[in-house]
């Protein structure tokens, strides 16, 4: 999500003394007065110089008025500080004209309070409604009565939402032109997340938008059942402004939460990204090879599968002089070691694609492999995802001497990391785009933007169709 | 020892986890942070002109494909480049403390392999293993000689000239002193660093890099008790080597010489009244000693008399203690064996650590005679 801040006159510095004095009775100017807590942001806030006793009110420049259509609905959110015990209001005022001229004032939506002198507080508006014939919009801040004198005002955050965004400044805030002078862009990062479940294997599309340019390089973490993982191919992955991934190893039937965390180009992380929620629906169960994700198989898991789950401490019991009883010096848990996993796979080539986990006789591979339980056996208390590392799968026979083709995989193996997991394991290939576009102008009429190709997965197994 | 706290040592005392991590940095940037050390060993020796090497075999399982196997001169790992920071966490529940063990230069790479797998069709490297031996900083102001005879520009401060001749931090641990007149550094082998030994010698003690790879000076005086290994129901220690070795307390000193002309000149110094003396249960022990450098009956008397003091204040002794490991105990330290059958006290003076939870340390302590 992307936010406009109308922080400044986007008119310029300049454009403050010639905004538009709404009843004669005040002038707009940048100051440097500083009180406890003021300014909020920067050294200078914005004075209103009230030079009468009367209404005292100041708005945007007419050029400066962002376009707005009916049916939008503005928020307004300000700090002020009044140096004296006045009311101090503000407006969102809707007009007809866009541009050059005043326009007609179709519609006003105003919130005041009383200040304390030398008090500060927040004045808010928040998503009031565009009436029909809407051009354009503004904002402006009134002092109903007092003498004259200063009202100041500063982090104004002008905004199309349904409630008022307070201001944000820093690393995600900005300018779309010259500093002070223009707009400002608040940049929200947002993840997509499309769930695949009747593909083969199920997968999660993971889109990443609306990363603000400082933004160099990302990290996805994703959070299931209790444990956080790095997403394979998202591991300080160079991004610019978007991000998209194929998550083959998201578990099944469980809320699995998304986030990234975000670095510049120093390598300096610049917080986390709001995170998003999935869940991948499957009755079956699914294992692959991390490295070969769409050499999957459905798998049923059979009787002695994890019915011993051993997680072991290395650790030395010693007994120093002295002491009755011993001391436990540890080294942290491990995760599962000697787990039993027995598959069962209904034909030839099901159980082909098992061995083929492991490597053949021109391949060379690692020897972990990821099994995501689907509902059907669902009840079993193993990690989610779980990488297993197994030496060997071991294949015995139950009906392939009949030619029935049934046989039973049998593998013993321990918790293992997923190997290179900065690794991205493309499901859309070059050559699937190539195969499917005849020109360069073709894909560039296709797609607005690069992303949007990079992320047309129908097109994913053209080349070879 | 090492900056800690009280709960810390609370920690150390009882049952508590441990892990060791390696960051890698060439020059001031940190390359590679966290890494895993196995079947690794470190060893501290203050008698050294090295203080502390080590070794151990760095297992990465790879992010995108890349290796940590040095390549050349290039390489994250490369000895030509590489300075290696060993780090311990001891963790005990919510308790998680880090402690630096020290940096150390890699000097050799005895043995590093990748481990590779087809992905998409192209072999990708998945894993590196590569075995590392490291030396402590003292070793780059070894290396680095002195390209001519050289006298210090100023005989005003020891530390100041340890600063000039190393280039590195130096900490004052003990009051400064002025360099003896007319020093000359001299360009040799290793001459640098033994500059840098000498005006450790001049300080009153051994110069040497500590963990924060800054110089300071360990003070042949045994201070103030700097920490504590205990016996007995709080205990750590494992095992007291109790060991008496006679073999070198010498009581009677026998000097054969000669005077210009080649006259012998005799000389006898003998222990005086108490346990060592000949005549007593002890016995007797001789020893025989000659020198070029004595021409006359006085000297003769005054050369073995000091023989004898130095075989008789021979009362320092090694104490080896096998005990938990404890990353806070630094070469130096002045620690108190409590709760043994004799209150000991001593300068550690070795401490050797592996990935076993147990460390060796040895402890030089005083005796009376």
């Amino acid at each position: 999500m992307q936010i406009t801040q109308y922080e400044k006159n986007p008119s310029g510095v300049s454009g403050y003394t010639s905004r538009v004095n709404r009843t004669a009775n005040a002038t707009v100017s940048i100051s440097s007065f500083t009180a406890a807590g003021w300014p909020v942001d920067g050294t200078t806030s914005h004075a209103m110089t009230a030079s009468g006793t009367g209404i005292a009110r100041v708005g945007t420049v007419n050029t400066d008025r962002p376009a707005a259509a009916p049916g939008d609905r503005w928020s307004l959110w300000v700090r002020v500080m009044c140096p004296q015990a006045w009311t101090v209001g503000v407006r969102i005022v809707f007009y007809d004209t866009y541009g050059a001229t005043t326009g007609t004032e179709l519609k006003a939506t105003a919130a005041s309070a009383s200040f304390a002198a030398g008090q500060v507080q927040t004045l808010r508006i928040d998503g009031t409604v565009a009436p029909a014939g809407t051009a354009s919009v503004e904002w402006q801040i009134t002092r109903t009565s007092g003498s004259a004198g200063d009202v100041y005002y500063d982090a104004v955050s002008f905004t199309k939402t349904d409630a008022a965004v307070p201001f944000r400044s820093g690393a995600f805030a900005v300018w779309d032109g010259t500093e002070n002078a223009s707009t400002q862009t608040y940049w929200i990062p947002t993840f997509t997340l499309t769930p695949r479940p009747a593909n083969e294997p199920p997968y999660v599309e993971v889109a990443l938008d609306d990363l603000p340019p400082v933004v160099d390089r990302v990290t996805v973490y994703r959070t299931a059942g209790g444990r956080e993982h790095e997403m394979r191919g998202a591991i300080n992955a160079s991004v610019a402004g978007a991000l998209s991934r194929i998550d083959w190893e998201c578990p099944f039937n469980m809320a699995a939460t998304y986030r990234a965390e975000m670095f510049d180009s120093d390598g300096v992380s610049l917080g986390f990204t709001p995170a998003a929620s999935i869940t991948v629906v499957s009755a079956d169960s699914w294992m692959h090879n991390p490295l070969d994700p769409q050499g999957a198989v459905r798998v049923r898991l059979l009787e002695g599968t994890a019915e011993t789950l051993e997680r072991k401490v290395p650790v030395t019991f010693s007994r120093p002089i002295g002491r009755r009883v011993a001391v436990a010096l540890a080294e942290p848990r491990q995760g599962l070691t000697g787990l039993a996993v027995n598959v069962y796979a209904p034909d030839v080539a099901t159980a082909d694609r098992v061995q083929a986990m492991l490597g053949d006789y021109t391949t060379t591979t690692v020897p972990v492999v990821c099994i995501r339980v689907g509902a059907r056996e669902g009840a079993m208390r193993i990690p989610r995802p779980l990488f297993l590392g197994v030496a060997s799968i071991v294949e015995k026979d139950v009906g392939v001497r009949k030619g029935l083709g049934i046989t039973r995989q049998e593998m013993v193996g321990d918790e293992s990391a997923p190997p290179v997991p900065g690794l991205i394991v493309p499901l859309l290939t070059r050559d699937d785009i190539d195969a499917y576009y005849a020109t360069r102008d073709d894909i560039d009429a296709a797609y607005l933007r690069r992303i949007d190709l990079d992320r047309d997965y129908s097109l994913a197994g053209y080349a070879n169709a | 020892m090492r900056q800690h706290d009280d709960l810390f040592l609370d920690v150390l005392s009882g049952s508590f986890t441990r892990q060791v991590w390696v960051n890698v940095y060439h020059g001031s940037d940190r390359v590679a942070e966290d890494l895993r050390l196995e079947g690794w060993s470190l060893e501290w020796d203050l008698g050294a002109k090295v203080t502390a090497s080590g070794s151990g075999t760095i297992v990465y399982e790879s992010v995108a494909g890349e290796s940590l196997v040095p390549v050349g001169t290039k390489g994250i790992l490369s000895p030509f480049r590489a300075r290696l920071e060993l780090v311990m966490e001891i963790s005990a529940g919510d308790f998680v403390r880090r402690v630096s063990l020290g940096l150390f230069r890699v000097t050799k790479v005895p043995e590093a392999r990748d481990y590779t797998a087809h992905v998409n069709g192209k072999s990708v490297v998945v894993a590196s293993r590569v075995a590392v031996s490291f030396l402590s900083l003292e070793e780059d102001v070894r290396r680095r000689g002195l390209r001519s005879d050289e006298n210090p520009p100023s005989l005003a401060s020891c530390y100041n000239e340890i600063r000039r001749l190393t280039g590195m931090p130096v900490e004052e641990t003990v009051a400064d002193a002025s360099i003896p007149a007319s020093t000359t550094w001299e360009a040799k082998q290793d001459g640098r660093l033994d500059a840098v030994k000498t005006l450790g010698e001049a300080l009153g003690g051994t110069a040497l890099v500590n963990s924060a790879g800054a110089w300071t000076i360990v003070p042949d005086e045994v201070g103030d008790v700097d920490g504590t290994l205990q016996l007995g129901e709080q205990g750590t220690v494992l095992d007291v080597g109790a060991e008496i070795d006679t073999d070198d307390v010498y009581n009677v000193v026998v000097g054969q010489f000669e005077d210009e002309n080649r006259n012998p000149i005799y000389a006898v110094a003998v222990a005086p009244e108490g346990d060592l003396d000949p005549d007593g249960l002890y016995g007797e022990n001789t020893r025989y000693y000659s020198s070029d450098f004595v021409k006359t009956k006085a000297q003769a008397e005054s050369a073995v008399q000091s023989i004898l003091d130095l075989s008789l204040g021979s009362r320092q002794y090694d104490v080896q203690i096998q005990c938990h490991v404890n990353p806070l105990v630094e070469l130096g330290d002045v620690l108190e064996l409590a709760g043994y059958s004799s209150p000991l006290v001593g300068q550690l003076r070795k401490v050797s650590m592996s990935d076993s939870p147990y460390m060796n340390v040895t402890l030089r302590v005083s005796r009376d005679l």
